[in-house]
């Protein structure tokens, strides 16, 4: 199964796609860190395989 | 090397504690059980640590944790979210681990001996992976390993009818890049997770080479109250204590006791250890504390009876009755219905709480 993840571009955390897909905006979970993370920040080609087996996402 | 701390999963089996914090926090002699898995790590040479969050108890790690200085290491945090496997909690770390080799490491796990050994074996041997082993006695209820005479590993197989080995996989694991290829081919087990044993088993299918080690010494999860109490025991055993704190001249203070510096013992006390007690914690007259007790910080015993139990913190007991072999949450108080009319037991308790009274 693909692990489909997004790293904060300024603090390394990563955030799962499940969780960015939840929220589609929030505030990087990092301690002390401002970014905004987005769903929309991952690659499309990785938006789009979420998008058609969100189902294996779910649980 | 670089380490990833599982540190997500509900914890219900440790309900009521876990339904104000993470199980990973709960303390095993007055320590949160996930800074004994850093502290193996660190002692395994290991300073970057990525820890596994799921959806619940994430702040109060992240808050404990913070960036790992107080540790001595330096902490990313991975936010797995919902709980799809611990191959999917592998397969998060992808990108922080980046390429190098990695230890994963279960973080309500607790080993006497910590993980030297398992990571030293995997080092010398052009492994793609190693497992850690422990005999067990009830090899139906666990992952288990069949292992040749050189230690590697020819098969795995989940909670087997017909054990091939009593040889249990703990929640220990060094691996490879190569198992995120192998996370990725393989598909979600019947209960919706993906299984980091399944992971495993493509690597060997695919011609890999694990290794194993039967790691020595206890080694414990700590995912229920008895296990809590269990792990508390074991490392109070090996206690190194300090009575840092005031033992007033009447007190009867026998055996290992580890006293904080501003906690106290009163006159009138017995406390036979080995015993751990916390910050500003007293422990006053007509108290009887006795062997494999934690007492957390900023509490009060009085006129009781306790053994063989962890009480968290910022708690009050006072009853006279004996409290044996329990786990006593944040924040509880235990007073005494002596005296009080009609006769009873009058108890405010949470959701989950397991009593024999
Ligand atoms: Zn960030």
């Amino acid at each position: 199964m693909r692990v489909i993840t997004l790293e904060c571009p300024d603090c390394g955390t990563v955030v799962a796609a499940n969780e960015l897909e939840d929220n589609r905006i929030m505030k990087c979970p990092g301690n002390d860190c401002d970014s905004v993370l987005r769903f929309d920040d991952l690659p499309e080609d990785d938006r789009s395989f979420y998008l058609e087996n969100k189902e294996q996402y779910r649980l | 090397m670089k380490g990833v701390l599982l540190a997500g999963g509900t914890g219900s089996r440790l309900r009521p504690i876990t339904h104000t914090g993470p199980k990973q926090l709960v303390p095993v002699a007055n320590k949160p059980v996930i800074q004994y898995a850093i502290e193996d790590l660190r002692e395994a040479g290991i300073s970057e640590i990525g820890v596994v969050l799921g959806n619940k108890g994430r702040e109060a790690i992240q808050s404990f944790l913070g960036d790992g200085s107080d540790f001595g290491v330096e902490i990313t945090y991975i936010v797995q979210g919902r709980p799809l496997g611990l191959a999917h909690a592998v397969g998060c770390a992808e990108s922080f681990v980046d390429g190098d080799d990695f230890v994963v490491y279960l973080g309500d796990n607790m080993l006497k001996r910590g993980i030297v050994d398992v990571v030293d074996g995997f080092r010398t041997g052009g492994f793609d992976a190693g497992i850690a082993l422990q005999e067990v006695d009830n090899p139906t209820q666990f992952g288990i390993a069949d292992v040749d005479e050189d230690g590697r590993v020819t098969h795995l197989v989940e909670k087997p009818d017909d054990p091939p080995s009593n040889l249990a996989l703990i929640g220990i694991y060094v691996f490879t890049p190569r198992i995120f290829d192998a996370i990725e081919e393989i598909e979600p087990s019947w209960r919706g997770e993906l299984e980091i044993t399944d992971a495993i088993q493509y690597l060997l299918d695919d011609g890999g080479a694990i290794d194993s080690q039967v790691v020595e010494g206890w080694w414990k999860d700590t995912g229920k109250p008895e296990d809590v109490l269990e792990a508390n025991r074991l490392v109070l055993e090996d206690l190194e204590a300090t009575r840092a704190g005031s033992i007033d001249t009447d007190a009867k203070v026998e055996g290992r006791v580890d006293l904080a510096e501003s906690s106290r013992i009163e006159s009138g006390a017995v406390v036979r250890g080995p015993v751990s007690i916390a910050e500003n914690t007293t422990v006053e007259t007509g108290t009887y504390v006795g062997p494999y007790t934690a007492i957390g910080a900023n509490s009060t015993v009085r006129n009781a009876h306790i053994e063989n139990s962890v009480v968290v913190g910022d708690t009050e007991i006072t009853t006279s009755g004996r409290i044996i072999d329990s786990l006593i949450g944040r924040g509880a108080a235990i007073g005494s219905a002596e005296g009080k009319l009609p006769e009873g037991r009058r108890l405010v308790v949470g959701e989950n709480s397991q009593l024999e009274l």
